[in-house]
């Protein structure tokens, strides 16, 4: 079942100026309930533009934005249901840290959606479970920590919304290798802990590949391909057409292609890629 | 949005008026301001409304975009007007009701202001529209280099004014995310009471304070990592030249200053 | 090789009763060389690089830049003449309205005459592939074209060396290219000697020399083959190595060792290669 459906989103961005690019023009797509769904493109290829779609942060020019069946645009209620509803996590969260104890900036949210002081606290407590911090760091003021934690406390300021979907632009942008795994399996648990959706952008194959179920790549504002990591990875030569990076070893892959070695499909995974090797060296044995 | 806004902002150009030496530009802006508070009746504003105009087909900007920037100041010059139009009592009464008083020279008065509020907000705009925020700092820093025998720090100021144009725009862009990122957690900047709405800042003023010291420790940094010491000892790449331009330009508003004088002494005068 | 930067015994602090950055610490760097710095976030790679020019000065023990004490304020000028530095994030070191204006920024500084700034201005946008935006205005530059800008910048100082810290963080993989080619060409054009701190292990590839910081101490030091055959090391502290390595480590693993160290996609094919032609006789 989807829980968001994009219908035939049209936007042009800053019309009327000089410096108008046009950023999603048509794009129809959809998010089902619990799947990891990766969104990757070059930079400018409209993959912000829709993220802030599916919260209802930005208004299309045409087309529509279903949440569970029914358009966000419907009221100022649905607008404002969907925001709860649908967790943003721009990029470099941690910029917008601005309360003086972690528990407060992440009660930020819960705040604004009234609830009462108990559930609100509740809320604290479990979404800094998620991002894999303990209690202790309720009461710290959040400018101490370091870059990674800062990240993980406004992360969870999304998580404490107990959105349905959750968003995040980026995530491991300006983290290095250990944080960056840190992060990619804090998304994977709070997914199968919670069975929430979880929608994120990234520039890098392999964290996409680790973690996502399914792939869509937007190219100059148009879905250019989608699919399951494994169907969209297959066609390396596509997406390094498009100027995308491939994942390290899929461009082993198709240089091996390319020197005339034939191992099936695609890999994309050290193992995946070490099964295919050996299978065909067997092969070539038995020969 | 706050985008939208592009008063200030610089449009890339190779009109006249691009053309025009930026020391020029800023002593003749200041000379048309004067100008447009020397016209004391219609004829004489009407004259130089035609100049504010030909100096603004010259620039060959794009005249849409102008007249949308200039949208969120209609309210501004409207409050104005009808402020006026309360204040002058004399003249022939149009309409009585209560404390409100219309008179048919109020209208005239009115009307008068606020052609002359919109021609210089037109104009001053115009300065920064065609010229190069660099071109405006260094010309600012020569036209004040004499108060340099006061001790002030004219390269100082100047450095200042060219980093704050530099990081406008940049701030401009991290005032918007912020405001989507808070946005996206529930808050709410457009409802509720002046005080509520002045706590609602606070999760947009907070990051951006601490977003802006940051930049400015790193920017210092990397100026002096380029062995930037101040003022003295610099050389500039870049050299301002006068041409042929910049004395038409001053002989056409030395004309027209003249051409004003002239019709305020020959017709009656409004204010 | 000429040495050009000396840490002799460095040892660093942010304040008394903060933990020590970097422990002890002795190396040298040498001119003409592309070295490479890796470590993650807090290893002290990022806190060596501002040593190296005096935006930090030593705890303890000295660092000597092209013969100049960092110790010193008289020789500040004289170090930053001769190593220029680039930061992570593009748009907190570009000072100027307009692309050019900011190349020519450190010339002016150093007093240049006006006529030579604008020839070493237009070479070293030529040079970093951004000579046709320089009368554009940063901010609608992306972050690699900026972070390109901030290099011409360096260039355009004609200093001797280069030190860069985590320039691509903030970019995307098109950005990150952009900038390593122009590092490459830095390299071998002008000879240039480099000194890019990063967590990126791909980014380390083609240096001469890597240098692997873990908690304040140079934790492996050598050439990239050297360096990345430690794998298991490597990821111990949370480094990632090449992916073709990985491959081939993972392929002997389970008995087919391709042998060699395939660094890159290309090498790891060559190296195959070579393998089933050797198997196949």
């Amino acid at each position: 079942m989807s829980v968001i459906s994009v219908k035939n989103l049209i936007y042009g961005y800053s019309k009327g100026t000089p410096f108008e690019k046009g950023a999603l023009k048509g794009v129809s797509v959809d998010f089902r309930q619990g799947e990891i769904v990766a969104l990757i493109g070059h930079t400018g290829s409209g993959k912000s533009t829709l993220l802030q779609h599916l919260n209802g942060l930005l208004k299309p020019d045409s087309g529509d934005v279903l949440f569970e069946g029914k358009s966000i645009y419907e009221s100022k209620k649905s607008l404002r249901d969907c925001r709860f509803n649908v967790g943003l996590c721009f990029q470099y969260p941690e910029q917008q840290l601005f309360e003086s104890t972690v528990y407060k900036d992440i009660a930020f949210g819960p705040t604004n959606m009234k609830l009462s002081d108990d559930e609100i606290k509740k809320r604290v407590y479990d979404s800094i479970k998620y991002v894999g911090l303990s209690a202790d760091y309720l009461e710290k003021s959040p400018f101490d920590l370091s870059g990674g934690e800062k990240r993980r406390v406004a992360i969870a300021g999304v998580i404490a919304m107990e959105p349905k979907v959750l968003i995040l632009d980026e995530p491991t942008a300006g983290l290095d290798p250990l944080g960056k795994n840190n992060l990619l399996k804090l998304i994977k648990d709070y997914n199968e802990k919670t069975g929430n959706t979880v929608i994120f952008v990234s520039h890098n194959m392999d964290d996409v590949a680790a973690v996502a179920h399914r792939v869509i790549v937007l190219s100059d504002g148009e879905l250019a391909l989608q699919g399951t990591v494994d169907e969209v990875y297959s066609q390396g030569e596509k997406l390094a057409g498009l100027g995308l990076d491939v994942p390290e070893i899929t461009s082993v892959f198709i240089e091996l292609k390319k020197a005339g070695f034939d191992l099936g499909d695609t890999e994309y995974t050290i193992n995946g890629a070490k099964e295919a090797i050996i299978a065909s060296l067997m092969k070539g044995g038995a020969v | 949005m706050i985008k939208d806004i592009t008063i200030g902002q610089y449009f890339p150009g190779k009109s006249f008026i691009h053309n025009l030496d930026a020391r020029f530009k800023i002593i003749l802006t200041v000379a048309f301001l004067v100008l447009v508070f020397l016209c004391k009746n219609f004829w004489a504003l009407g004259v130089v409304w035609v100049f504010g105009v030909v100096i603004y087909l010259l620039s060959r900007l794009p005249v849409k975009l102008i007249l949308k920037s200039f949208k969120p100041l209609i309210p501004i010059i409207l409050l104005t007007t009808v402020l006026q139009l309360h204040y002058i009592n004399d003249g022939n009464v149009l309409f009585e009701w209560r404390f409100i008083l219309i008179t048919d020279k109020g209208i005239f008065t009115a009307i008068f202001i606020a052609a002359r509020i919109l021609l210089l907000l037109l104009v001053s705009s115009l300065l920064t529209y065609t010229t190069a925020p660099t071109d405006l700092t260094d010309a600012i820093e020569k036209l004040l280099s004499p108060l340099k025998i006061f001790k002030i720090e004219v390269h100082t100021f100047a450095m200042m004014m060219t980093i704050a144009l530099r990081f406008i725009p940049t701030l401009i862009d991290e005032i918007d995310r912020i405001m989507s990122a808070q946005k996206a957690r529930g808050a709410d900047f457009e409802s509720g009471n002046l005080i509520n709405r002045i706590k609602a800042l606070l999760p947009i003023f907070v990051p951006l304070f601490i977003s802006a010291f940051k930049r400015a420790i790193e920017l210092a940094d990397a100026m002096s990592c380029r062995c930037y010491t101040g003022g003295d000892n610099r050389t500039r790449m870049r050299q301002m030249k006068i041409s042929w331009r910049d004395i038409i330009a001053s002989v056409v508003t030395v004309l027209i200053i003249g051409g004003v004088m002239a019709l305020n002494i020959l017709f009656e005068n409004l204010i | 090789m000429n040495k050009i930067i000396e840490f002799k015994n460095v040892s660093f602090s942010y304040s008394d009763e903060e933990e020590r950055v970097l422990k002890n610490l002795s190396l040298d760097f040498y001119e003409g060389q592309f070295t490479c710095v890796l470590g993650h976030n807090g290893s002290g790679k990022s806190t060596m690089a501002k040593l190296i020019n005096a935006l930090l000065i030593p705890t303890e023990g000295s660092v000597i830049s092209f013969g100049f004490d960092t110790a010193d304020e008289k020789n500040e000028t004289d170090i930053r003449r001769n190593i220029g530095m680039v930061f992570q994030n593009p748009d907190n070191q570009i000072v100027a309205t307009i692309v050019e204006d900011d190349v020519a920024f450190g010339p002016e500084n150093l007093g240049i005459e006006r006529s030579e700034i604008r020839q070493r201005v237009d070479e070293a946008l030529k040079l970093v592939d951004m000579y046709e935006y320089r009368r554009h205005e940063p901010h609608r530059l992306s972050g690699g074209q900026k972070q390109r800008v901030a290099i011409a910048g360096i260039i355009a100082m004609q200093t001797r060396c280069i030190v860069l810290d985590e320039p691509t963080a903030m970019l995307d993989p098109k950005g990150r290219r952009e900038v390593m080619n122009a590092l490459m060409k830095l390299k071998e054009d002008l000879g240039i000697s480099i000194i890019l701190v990063t967590h990126f292990m791909d980014e380390a590839v083609n240096a001469d020399r890597v240098i692997v910081m873990n908690d304040g101490e140079v934790c492996v030091d050598g050439t990239p083959r050297e360096v990345f055959t430690k794998v298991d090391l490597l990821k111990s502290i949370g480094l990632a190595v090449p992916k073709p390595l990985e491959l081939a480590e993972a392929l002997r693993k389970s008995g087919v060792d391709i042998g060699g160290t395939p660094l890159t996609s290309q090498e790891f094919v060559n190296e195959y290669k070579k393998f089933t032609e050797t198997r196949g006789q």
